[in-house]
């Protein structure tokens, strides 16, 4: 059973992934409201899958969060989908420098977003 | 008013929106951008409510399919039911032809008439259970023969019994009560009046016509004014004389029927 960790400050955001992706199966889900929060779970709790909000107020922000968990070794395979309004360029490659998997745009159908986790995390499974 | 205040109350008025940030992103002490916090925005429950309705419309199509299906089991268990009798299913389509047109003429709701057009095939179903030596016999049946025929309408009953789906439920009546008479001297309860199942009367009518107005081995059709006027006297005996009376009035229809189906036995 694949574990999910959703992580935006909004909470109709974090109650929105969690429906969706409750419906596409996925029971065990996680939810962090803030950056430092999520670094801490993630390392705790081990998910296979992030879907971190960019912008967050903090003192850390999905950007950092990223980048500090893509800095131990077990999260070199984990996935972090970061979701962001922000889609520019610059912020896109700020995202890819900090080490993210993948970068989706906000606002997001919720049943396209559940149908990439889910062959996201379909190819993930060994 | 501090500098961390002025950006604190430029977030609260939703000044920041993305790109729009008009220069205050890095006045925070930690040089953070700060996000205004605000309710689910229209373009995500837009977003939302369109995937709600595509879920709805694949729902709708999904349950359309089964529904479907379902039909298209129960045309195939009619026709295995029917299978010895060599027919090509004609018989059939004419029995739920002719009990359609009658269902309607008595004003039933359009889903009931489209139910009985459903149920009236399997009224044989029955038969499944009866000896070949009797069934296929091309002589006419001796009185023991005829008693065990006569059970085609609890075997039928019994096949069709305990569904919760109502075109089986009425199918059950039909199988069981089709051979009822309004005067109470049929088979195989000897039910009388509009104590028998409403389908029932119709189907025992529209079996009636079609049965005599088409071939068997053992005798020919009768010819279709012949088996009127058979109809007619048994009003209020064999029949129940709402059902004829509307069976007279579709007459027409009746033997438009017939000839679309081609009638043989």
């Amino acid at each position: 059973m694949k574990k999910i960790l959703i992580v935006d400050d909004q909470e109709e955001i974090r109650e929105l992934l969690q429906l969706t992706l409750q419906w596409g199966g996925f029971k065990e889900l996680l939810t962090a409201s803030g950056g430092q929060e999520a670094v801490d779970i993630a390392l705790r709790e081990k998910p296979d899958l992030i879907l971190m909000d960019v912008m967050m107020p903090g003192e850390i922000n999905g950007i950092q969060a990223t980048s500090i968990l893509k800095r131990h070794p077990e999260w070199q395979d984990r996935v972090i989908v970061m979701l962001s309004a922000r889609v520019q360029e610059a912020d896109i490659e700020r995202g890819i420098q900090a080490g993210t998997d993948y970068y989706w745009e906000k606002p997001f159908s919720p049943l396209e977003l559940l149908g990439k986790v889910e062959r996201i995390l379909q190819t993930a499974a060994v | 008013m501090s500098v961390k205040g002025v950006a604190t109350l430029a977030a609260r008025i939703g000044a920041f929106s993305g790109e729009h940030n008009l220069g205050w992103k890095n006045i925070s002490e930690s040089g953070q951008e700060r996000s205004a916090p605000r309710p689910l925005g229209d373009n995500q429950a837009l977003l939302f409510a369109r995937d709600l309705n595509r879920t709805y419309i694949a729902m709708k199509t999904a349950h359309k399919r089964l529904h479907q299906s379902y039909l298209d089991t129960l045309h195939c268990l009619v026709l295995a039911s029917e299978f010895k009798d060599g027919d090509t299913g004609s018989h059939l389509k004419r029995i739920g032809q002719y009990s359609i047109m009658i269902a309607e003429k008595l004003g039933l709701s359009k889903e009931t008439v489209e139910q009985i057009g459903w149920a009236s095939p399997m009224h044989d179903i029955g038969k499944i259970g009866i000896p070949d030596r009797i069934l296929m016999k091309k002589d006419k049946l001796t009185k023991s023969e005829y008693a065990v025929m006569k059970t085609h309408t609890l075997i039928g009953a019994q096949i069709l019994d305990g569904s919760q789906s109502e075109i089986l439920q009425i199918a059950h009546n039909i199988a069981l009560s089709h051979h009822e008479k309004w005067n109470g001297q049929g088979y195989p309860l000897s039910l009388r009046g509009d104590v028998i199942p409403l389908e029932g009367r119709i189907v025992a009518l529209a079996d009636f016509f079609d049965a005599l107005t088409s071939r068997r081995p053992y005798r020919e059709a009768f010819p279709v004014d012949t088996v009127v006027d058979m109809v007619r006297r048994e009003r209020g005996r064999h029949f129940d004389p709402r059902i004829v009376d509307v069976f007279l009035e579709e007459l027409d229809k009746f033997k438009q029927q017939m000839r679309k189906n081609g009638n043989s036995a």
